[in-house]
C-alpha cells in the first residue's frame, strides 16, 4: 500500500540462506515515504525515505534516492544509504522566492537489502506539486491602473486620487495565508489593507516620474517573501498649461467703450501630455499692486480684484479651457483705451498661480505661475512658468511681481 | 466708480445656477421654465448683482411677461462694489427660471466664457436668425432649431463665433451637422473655423478630409486653435475614411507643423489596427516625437488599451488595458505611453520596429 505520505512495500517472511538464519517475520515491513508538499507560503518540502520496521529491522541495508524538477529542469538530486535500522532518506527545501513557482516533480528510488539475500528495488514518479505565484488584480480584473495625484487635494469631477479595490490571490488552496502588502514606492502610494477581504485601496501620495514612459509605481502581495508579479500603476498628474491671449472690445461682454477685453484662454495638461477636460480650477493672486507711477493719488483702477474659481460649469468644454476675462471698461483714470497688445502703460499687477483640483486657495496642483499686468490698452501674463517642476515654487508668499 | 474686474469670481451663486453656470445648449433648454427671444438696453451692474428688464420679443417656450424684471446675484467679490448704470444693448436668446413662491424671474447663465460678466447671461443672435427658429411640440424639440439659430448667426457674427462651439456641446443631427458644413463653406474665416472645430469634435470624416484644402481659409483666426485643439483631442474616428483623411493630414505639406502633429496625436491615440502601417513607418522618422507616436500608438494597440478620448480623461480608463492575442510579457515589458528618456525612448522604439517586422504581416495580412 503506498499512501500519500507513506508506502509499505513488502512485508513477510523470508528465509535465510547465508550466515543468517532468519531476516524476517511477520513483524517485518519495507517502509517508503516520498512527497513533494507545500510546508508554507513560501517553501516547498520534497522528500524520499526508506527504512524497515519490525522485528530484524537491524539487520537491513536501506537506500532511498530522488530527483527533484521543476518545470522540467533539475533541481536537486541526491542519495542515501543506511543500516542498523536507520532510515535512509533524502530531502529538501526549496525556498518559492528563490525557485519560482511551477511543477515541482519527484522520481525516487528505493533498495532494501538483508544478509538473506533480499534486494528489493522500487521507483516511483508520481509526486507532483503545481505552485502559482499569488496574484493582484485591479477592480474589473484589470492588469494594470491609473489614477491621480492632486497634491493631497481629495477626488473631484471623477479624477480620483484613490483607487481599488486591488484583490489578493494566494493562489494556495485550502490555506488562509497572511498576505502581505506593500509598494516599491511609498513616498507616492498609500495602501490601505482589508486582511479579511484580501483586498486594498491604494491613495495617491505623489505622482509618477515625468522621466518614466510607463507605469513606473508598483503594488505586490507576498506570501511569506514569495511574492505577485508587480501590479503596474500610473499616477497622474496636471501638469502644465497651454495659454494664449486674444484682444477684444468691451461690447464683446456687453459694456460700452472706452477700454479693452483680453481673453486669456488656459488650457491645462497632464504629465503624459493629454488635455485635461475641466476639473475644478482656482487661481490665488498675490502683491496686487499699482505700478509704473500710479498710486492711489492718480489712478482709481481697483485692486480688490476677484480670485477666481473654475468649476466644470465655468469651462468651455469644445475645446476643453478655461478663460481668465482681463478687462478695462468704462471711464476710469487712467482712461482705458481700446486694444492694442503693444501698449506700455502699465497700471496695475500681480503674481498669479493656478491650482487644478480644488476650489480653495492655495489647493491642489500648481501648474503655472506668473505675473499678470493691465495695461491701460490690454492685459497680459508675462512671464510665465510652466509646467511647474516643484510646487515649491508656488508656496504662498512667494512672488514673481 | 470702479469698473476694473477680473472675470471668475471665487464664490459660488446659489446652487441651482451653479450647477448650471456654463451648461450647453441641451441642459439650458431642460433646466429654463421659458425660452425667449429679446434685448435689453440697461442694466445696473455691481459686484454681487444685475438687474435689469428684459424686453421680450418673442416666447419660444414657456409663458414670461412680455417685459421681465430681473435681478441676478452673480456672487463676485470683484469689484463692482458700487452699483453702476450701464447702457448696452444686448439682444439675443435667454433662458430664465421662474421662482414660483415669490414669483420672480432669473436667468441661467447661458455661456461659460466670462463668467461673471454680463455677456454670459445670453446667447447673442442675429434678429434674422431668431425670426427662423421654429418651435413645435414639447420644450425639448427645440434644442435643435435652437443650435441651428446659433449656427445662422455665427455666419455673419461680428465678434468670435466661437461661443458656438461650447452652446452646441454635444448636440448632434443631420441637420446641425447640414448646418455646420454649410457654415463652413459660407461664413466668414472665424465662422469657418468654428465649423470645422465642431464638426471634428462630432466626428465628422468629411470635414477631416477637407481640412488641408480649407486651411487656407481659416489659417490666419483666432479661433484655429480650436480646430487644433479638436484635431488634436477629439476626433477620434475609427473609420477607413476618417483614419485615411489623418494620414493625409500628418504627411501634408499644405497645412502647418502643429496641425500634422495634431494628426499623428489623433492616430496615436486611436491606435487601431488600421493605423498600425501608419504608426510603424514613423518609427523610421528622423524626428524623434514621430518615432515616439509610432512606438506608442503600437504598444497600446498590442497591450489592448482601449482609444484615448476626453471621455476617458479623467478615469484614465486608456491605462487600463486587457491584453490581446499579441500581447506577451515582453510586449508589456516595453509598454511606453509618453516621453521618457532618450535611451529609454530609443530602446523601445528599436523594440517596436523588430516587433512590428516580426509581426504585421499576422496583424495587417496582405
Amino acid at each position: 500500500m503506498k499512501g500519500v505520505f507513506s508506502t509499505v512495500v513488502a512485508a513477510g517472511l523470508l528465509t535465510c540462506t547465508a550466515l543468517w538464519s532468519q531476516c524476517t517475520d511477520q513483524t517485518t515491513l519495507e517502509n517508503i515515504t516520498d512527497n513533494v508538499i507545500r510546508t508554507g507560503g513560501n517553501q516547498v518540502f520534497s522528500f524520499s525515505q526508506s527504512y524497515v520496521t519490525g522485528d530484524y529491522a537491524d539487520v537491513w541495508t536501506v537506500y532511498a534516492a530522488a530527483q527533484i524538477t521543476l518545470n522540467g529542469n533539475a533541481l536537486h538530486s541526491g542519495s542515501d544509504t543506511e543500516d542498523s535500522g536507520n532510515t535512509a532518506e533524502v530531502y529538501w527545501y526549496d525556498a518559492l522566492s528563490t525557485t519560482g513557482p511551477g511543477t515541482f516533480a519527484e522520481a525516487d528510488q528505493h533498495r532494501f537489502t538483508n544478509p538473506c539475500g533480499t534486494n528489493d528495488y522500487y521507483t516511483y514518479n508520481d509526486r507532483s506539486l503545481t505552485v502559482s505565484k499569488p496574484t493582484l488584480t485591479g477592480p474589473n480584473n484589470t492588469t494594470s491602473a491609473a489614477f491621480w495625484y492632486l497634491n493631497g487635494a481629495p477626488s473631484i469631477d471623477g479624477y480620483y486620487v484613490q483607487w481599488g479595490p486591488f484583490t489578493a490571490n494566494p493562489n494556495w488552496p485550502g490555506q488562509n495565508p497572511t498576505v502581505t502588502w506593500s509598494t516599491d514606492t511609498p513616498g507616492k502610494l498609500m495602501l490601505t489593507v482589508d486582511p479579511s477581504t484580501l483586498t486594498a485601496t491604494a491613495t495617491s501620495t505623489g505622482a509618477s516620474s515625468n522621466n518614466s514612459g510607463t507605469y513606473d509605481i508598483h503594488i505586490t502581495v507576498s506570501l511569506d517573501g514569495f511574492n505577485s508579479d508587480p501590479f503596474p500603476i500610473y499616477i497622474d498628474t496636471p501638469y502644465g498649461m497651454t495659454t494664449s491671449i486674444a484682444g477684444d472690445s468691451c461690447s464683446s461682454i456687453s459694456r460700452p467703450d472706452p477700454g479693452y477685453v483680453t481673453d486669456v484662454s488656459h488650457g491645462i495638461y497632464d504629465l503624459i501630455g493629454y488635455t485635461l477636460v475641466p476639473i475644478t480650477t482656482n487661481e490665488s493672486l498675490e502683491k496686487i499692486q499699482l505700478i509704473n507711477g500710479y498710486s492711489s493719488n492718480n489712478s482709481n483702477w481697483n485692486l480688490n480684484i476677484a480670485q477666481g474659481v473654475w468649476d466644470p460649469g465655468d469651462w468651455i468644454t469644445v475645446p476643453s479651457k478655461f478663460i481668465d476675462n482681463l478687462w478695462a471698461c468704462g471711464s476710469l483714470t487712467p482712461t482705458p483705451q481700446s486694444y492694442n497688445e503693444s501698449g506700455t502703460n502699465a497700471v496695475v499687477n500681480e503674481t498669479q498661480k493656478f491650482w487644478v483640483g480644488s476650489s480653495s486657495q492655495f489647493s491642489g496642483t500648481c501648474t503655472q505661475r506668473g505675473v499678470v499686468t493691465l495695461f491701460t490698452d490690454h492685459g497680459a501674463v508675462t512671464p510665465y512658468y510652466t509646467p511647474i517642476t516643484n510646487q515649491g515654487d508656488c508656496a504662498q508668499g512667494t512672488v514673481l511681481n | 466708480m470702479l469698473v476694473l474686474q477680473r472675470a471668475a469670481g471665487a464664490l459660488f451663486i446659489v446652487a441651482l445656477s451653479a450647477s448650471l453656470r456654463g451648461a450647453p445648449l441641451q441642459n439650458l433648454v431642460t433646466s429654463a421654465d421659458a425660452i425667449v427671444v429679446g434685448d435689453v438696453q440697461s442694466r445696473i451692474e455691481s459686484g454681487s448683482n444685475t438687474s435689469f428688464q428684459l424686453n421680450v420679443q418673442r416666447v419660444l417656450t414657456g409663458s414670461p411677461p412680455s417685459v421681465v424684471p430681473i435681478s441676478h446675484d452673480w456672487g463676485t467679490t470683484g469689484s463692482l462694489s458700487v452699483p453702476e448704470a450701464v447702457a448696452f444693448q444686448a439682444y439675443g436668446i435667454w433662458f430664465l427660471k421662474h421662482n414660483p413662491v415669490s414669483g420672480s424671474w432669473d436667468v441661467l447663465r447661458a455661456q461659460a466664457k466670462g463668467k461673471n460678466l454680463f455677456a454670459s447671461l445670453y446667447y447673442p443672435l442675429s434678429p434674422a436668425a431668431a425670426t427662423s427658429i421654429t418651435v413645435q411640440g414639447p420644450p425639448n424639440t427645440v434644442v435643435e432649431p435652437l443650435a441651428m439659430a446659433l449656427i445662422q448667426s455665427a455666419v455673419n457674427a461680428s465678434g468670435s463665433p466661437e461661443f458656438v462651439l461650447d452652446a452646441l456641446g454635444s448636440t448632434d443631427s443631420p441637420a446641425v451637422r447640414t448646418a455646420l458644413r454649410d457654415l463652413l463653406a459660407n461664413g466668414s474665416s472665424r465662422s469657418r473655423a468654428v465649423a470645422m472645430a465642431a464638426l471634428l469634435v462630432r466626428g465628422d470624416d468629411g470635414a477631416a478630409a477637407s481640412l488641408e484644402s480649407v486651411w487656407p481659409t481659416i489659417s490666419g483666426v483666432a479661433e484655429v486653435a480650436d480646430v487644433v485643439a479638436a484635431l488634436r483631442d477629439y476626433y477620434r474616428s475609427t473609420t477607413s475614411q476618417g483614419i485615411g483623411a489623418l494620414i493625409g493630414i500628418a504627411q501634408s505639406a499644405a497645412v502647418p507643423a502643429a496641425v500634422r502633429q495634431a494628426a499623428v496625436w489623433a492616430l496615436k491615440s486611436i491606435h487601431t489596427q488600421g493605423t498600425l502601417p501608419f504608426l510603424a513607418s514613423l518609427l523610421d522618422s528622423d524626428d524623434g516625437s514621430l518615432r515616439l507616436a509610432g512606438a506608442i500608438g503600437i504598444a497600446a494597440f498590442v497591450n489592448g488599451c482601449p482609444a484615448q478620448g476626453p471621455s476617458n480623461m479623467p478615469s484614465l480608463a486608456f491605462l487600463k488595458c486587457a491584453g490581446t492575442q499579441w500581447a506577451t510579457a515582453e510586449t508589456k515589458a516595453h509598454f511606453i505611453f509618453k516621453a521618457s528618456t532618450p535611451a529609454d525612448e530609443a530602446a523601445q522604439e528599436a523594440f517596436w520596429k523588430t516587433w512590428w517586422l516580426a509581426n504585421q504581416a499576422a496583424i495587417v495580412p496582405h
